[in-house]
């Protein structure tokens, strides 16, 4: 049997579906009409939730203003072309990361082919070179000594005899590269006519020893294996101009160097 | 009853948040009404209440992932942030209940057929109604929250306790609480207007 505390325990709850169990809401029904005290909070009870039904209803339609809405998709408009800015921005910070990678990338891979020659490199892109050097020739580009080439030369425009004098005149300024010893250079077949240096370079390569003699070079007096070095004057243009031997102790210093 | 082959709640923020202008105005649209209302009987104020229902929705804007589905239903989640709204301005403000002439007291809905000479019966339902929300706005706040989300918004008690952020046997108590102080006052209240009645 319920008492008078259980049943206020219980009471706001009788209304609500599923909360107390069937048993129990019988049982409070039973002591509030049985209790008069029980059975007055019983009917205030449920007045309060007849009111407040009411109240449900009268209040069922009430909405906030429209200019809410309007206010509302405003800003979700504004979001919105903020959101894309925003993509737009960290997309470039992307691409200009990525640009600093590259860059750093490159600019490590220069430091360590620079470190690994010992004299500053760049890349040449010579083309057609007809003796074909070795893959791991090293391409030496020396300013001075190209300087040294094109100041030995009167003017830009020579002729093949005066390549000759050129490749000397190159022969001396180059010799910050190759020691005294190394042959002169000597003007290979396919060089322009006239030969044409200007910003030219001289292009350190390996070449098997048979392709050097071809040319008239004195290869056999020279030591090593079946390779070569060679200095190559090659043009802006990139077509090798003119070549000459280099001893395998001079290589060897000009490495070291 | 909602049909089936309607998007939920979630679905639609999860579309809202794509940049889905159409799924943000379904939202705002199934959830703004019962937020208005909520806003309305803890603030007594229509305009403190559209102000709070804008602020809810532009939270929802400006940050939609924090809502969690894990700790609980959308409406639940907007429910708290329209809670923590109200709570900032009645901090500010220390002034929540309607007074009887302010131009934005909870409404003075009007009756359908309401021009003030309907019947006897309409005029009995507004006055006891107009009475309930007084009596509502006085409540403390606490409870006030458990009544309007619990009995107003008809929450279950899961629902109430996720949207106040307290456990549920809180929101029983609060609930019991408050009901119990409002029957007070509505007994007070018709005392007072049987009292003339006496007299005369």
């Amino acid at each position: 049997m319920m008492d008078c505390s259980q049943f206020r325990e219980f009471l706001a709850e009788l209304d609500r579906p599923g909360v107390l169990p069937a048993e129990v809401r019988e049982q409070a029904f039973i002591h509030a009409e049985n209790c008069g005290d029980c059975g007055q909070l019983l009917t205030e009870s449920e007045s309060l939730d007849a009111e407040m039904r009411r109240l449900i209803v009268k209040d069922g339609h009430l909405r906030a203003a429209m200019r809410v809405e309007s206010n509302l998709v405003k800003a979700f408009r504004e979001r919105k072309a903020a959101g894309a800015r925003e993509s737009m921005r960290r997309f470039a910070v992307v691409i200009g990361v990525a640009a600093i990678v590259l860059l750093s990338v490159g600019f490590w891979l220069y430091r360590r082919t620079e470190a690994k020659t010992g004299s500053p490199v760049v890349t040449t892109t010579a083309r057609a070179v007809p003796m074909e050097p070795k893959a791991n020739a090293v391409n030496v580009r020396d300013h001075d000594s190209s300087r040294a080439v094109q100041q030995g030369r009167a003017g830009a425009s020579l002729s093949h005899g005066e390549a000759s004098q050129s490749a000397r005149a190159a022969s001396n300024g180059a010799s910050q590269v190759a020691s005294e010893d190394a042959s002169e250079f000597i003007p290979l077949p396919d060089a322009d006519y006239p030969v044409t240096l200007d910003d030219g370079a001289v292009v350190r390569v390996e070449m098997p020893r048979a392709d050097l003699a071809a040319f008239g070079l004195p290869v056999e007096a020279m030591e090593g294996d079946g390779t070569v070095r060679a200095d190559l004057i090659v043009s802006a243009d990139g077509t090798p101009q003119a070549i000459r031997l280099v001893s395998q102790d001079d290589a060897n210093a000009t490495k070291q160097r | 009853m909602k049909r089936s082959n309607e998007p939920t709640d979630e679905g639609l923020l999860g579309q809202m948040k794509a940049g889905d202008e159409d799924a943000f105005l379904l939202l705002y649209r199934r959830k703004h009404p019962a937020l208005y209302r909520f806003a309305l009987h803890m603030s007594g104020n229509a305009a403190v209440a559209e102000d709070v229902t804008q602020e809810v929705f532009m939270a929802l804007i400006r940050d939609a992932g924090r809502f969690d589905p894990a700790r609980g239903s959308l409406g639940g989640f907007l429910f708290g942030i329209a809670r923590n709204h109200l709570r900032k301005r009645w901090e500010q403000e220390q002034r929540f209940v309607a007074f009887a002439d302010d131009p934005d007291e909870v409404p003075a809905v009007v009756p359908a057929n309401g021009n003030g000479n309907g019947r006897h019966a309409d005029r009995y339902d507004d006055e006891a109604t107009a009475r309930l929300r007084r009596a509502i706005a006085t409540l403390p706040e606490n409870y006030r929250e458990a009544l309007v989300l619990c009995e107003l918004q008809e929450m279950s008690y899961d629902e109430a306790a996720a949207a106040l952020e307290c456990p549920v046997g809180t929101v029983r108590s609060r609930l019991h609480r408050a009901r119990a102080l409002l029957t007070e006052k509505l007994r007070d209240d018709r005392r007072v207007d049987r009292a003339p009645a006496v007299g005369e």
